[in-house]
Parts: structure tokens; sequence; C-alpha cells
């Protein structure tokens, strides 16, 4: 993302990256949007992935050696290695997960194929949106609601592993 | 960071694909000498750039460093402006997919099973 052009590089939620997939209609295919666990200040609730700015609002500029952003962004990157690895826990297969990001780092969302059946009636997943009052993630439920509960774990996992930080604004 | 996340992931861990729009690793992540490379093979990348992109330099040093590190991944560039909206940048899109998955199908299972498609 280019500085420059927008002044909020990292401000994405994850509600129209939802909607970007939906519309995408990707068959035998469930997706999970995910936004970052920082929010950014100014930005009327927009997330980040890691520590983008400044105390007073300023972007991050690093100099030679700073690893703020790096670990800032490290620890998150480790939150979401431990939900891909949750997810194959229980029953997923590394190769059927296929990671979608914007920004340097912005948003990311885990497209995942879905998990074939062994029933032959076996249907493709339908791109209907969960209601969850309060939930951070966007969640296509499966046809076959067997389906969601390892993104569902997943989810819930990377929101307990990741600390939400708020930014001192004032 | 879904760069940074698939660059973790290589061997039998490697992921099915990851797109990366407008994305390129941190200068601090590119100047950073302790990368430890995953093993192969490793997941397959697309890159994508606009026009006249500022972030140039920093999106080709990506695409050199995952070429040295994760060989496999064959990091490819497509033209893109922010979010695919176009039907050529959803194309793209698609055809990646397409490529990724047809080298590497997920409908069979080991035990034999078949994806079934019902229109």
């Amino acid at each position: 993302m280019n500085p420059a052009k927008s002044p909020l590089p990292v401000r994405d939620r994850a509600a129209p990256f939802a909607a970007f997939a939906r519309k995408l209609t990707l068959p035998q295919t469930a997706v999970l949007a995910l936004e970052g666990p920082l929010e950014v200040p100014y930005s009327d609730g927009g997330r980040a992935w890691f520590s983008a700015f400044e105390h007073n609002g300023t972007l991050i500029c690093p100099a030679p050696g700073e690893l703020r952003r790096l670990r800032s962004l490290a620890s998150t990157v480790e939150s979401l290695y431990e939900a891909l690895r949750a997810l194959v826990a229980q029953g997923w297969r590394y190769n059927q997960l296929h990671l979608f990001g914007f920004g340097d780092g912005g948003t990311v969302r885990l497209l995942t194929r879905a998990r074939p059946s062994k029933r032959p009636d076996a249907r493709p997943c339908t791109a209907t949106p969960v209601p969850r009052a309060g939930a951070r993630e966007q969640l296509f439920r499966a046809q076959d609601h067997s389906q969601n509960e390892p993104l569902r774990a997943a989810a819930a996992a990377l929101y307990r592993r990741t600390p939400i930080e708020r930014r001192s604004t004032d | 960071m879904a760069l940074e996340l698939a660059l973790r992931f290589g061997g039998a861990q490697k992921l099915g694909s990851c797109v990366a729009v407008s994305a390129s690793l941190l200068a601090e992540s590119l100047d950073a000498c302790e990368w430890e490379a995953p093993p192969p093979p490793h997941t397959p990348v697309l890159l994508t750039r606009g026009d006249g992109d500022d972030g140039d330099a920093l999106l080709m040093r990506t695409r050199e460093t995952i070429l040295r590190l994760a060989p496999t991944c064959g990091p490819q560039l497509a033209a893109m402006r922010g979010m695919p909206r176009q039907e050529t940048e959803v194309r793209q899109l698609m055809t990646f997919w397409s490529h990724v998955l047809r080298a590497n199908p997920v409908g069979v299972t080991a035990a034999g099973d078949t994806l079934v498609e019902l229109s």
C-alpha cells in the first residue's frame, strides 16, 4: 500500500471482503474473513494487523534497526499460524487452505476449500453469512453444518491468542 | 501478512496458495538476515501490482526475496489496481487459482474419495 495515496493504509474491516468473497461464488469453498487485532486511530473502527502508527496517529517510519512493526507483525503471524494449524488438526488439509491478503498485511482472508464429503449427496457450500452479534469475523455457513466447526474453532482460537492492543490517541 | 504467513508453510505443510493484492513484505522484514527458508515445495504465490505504483520497488524486492528463499513459490505478477474489480482482473485471479487447483487437486482424498459436484 502506498501511504502517499492513502493516509490510513491499514484500516480494512472484514465485512467488505466477505462480500467480495461472496460475489466470487467459488464452488466447494468456505470463506473466513478476518480483520486485524489492532484498532486504527481516527479510522472509525478500522483494523490493522500490526502496529503501524505512532501515538500521535502518524505512520511509523522505521529507522534502521527499528523493529516495532516487525515484532507486532510476528505476534499476529504466530496467531494466524496457530489458527491454520488448528484447522488442520480438525481435519482440513494444508493444501486446502488458500490465503488472500490485501495491502501491507492490511487484511488477510483464509479461503478454505471445503472438505470433500464422503457422502455421495454432497453439495457445494452456500455463502450465507452467519449472523453473530459482536463477532469480528464474517463466517460463511457451509451447507453441511459440521464444516463450520473447524472454522469457528480457528477463529475463536485466533482471537483468544491475539491480544487486542488499543493504542492511546490522546 | 498473507505473504509472511505463506512463507512459513512449506514441504508437507505447503498451503494451497497465497494471493497478496497491493502487498509486499515489510522493508524491515526484507532487511532481516535471519530468514529461515521453508522446505520445498512452497506455497504458490500471486503478487499484484498497479500501474506506476510507487510501491513497485518494494514489491520487486519482495519478489526477489521470495524467489531466493522459496523458489518453488514461483511468485507470479498480475496487473491490478487495488482489489480486483474489472473482469480482466478477476479473470487473472481465477486463472491463478485454476492453475493451482489443477496442479494440486483437492477433490481426491488419500482414501480415494472424490468430490461430487452438483450443478
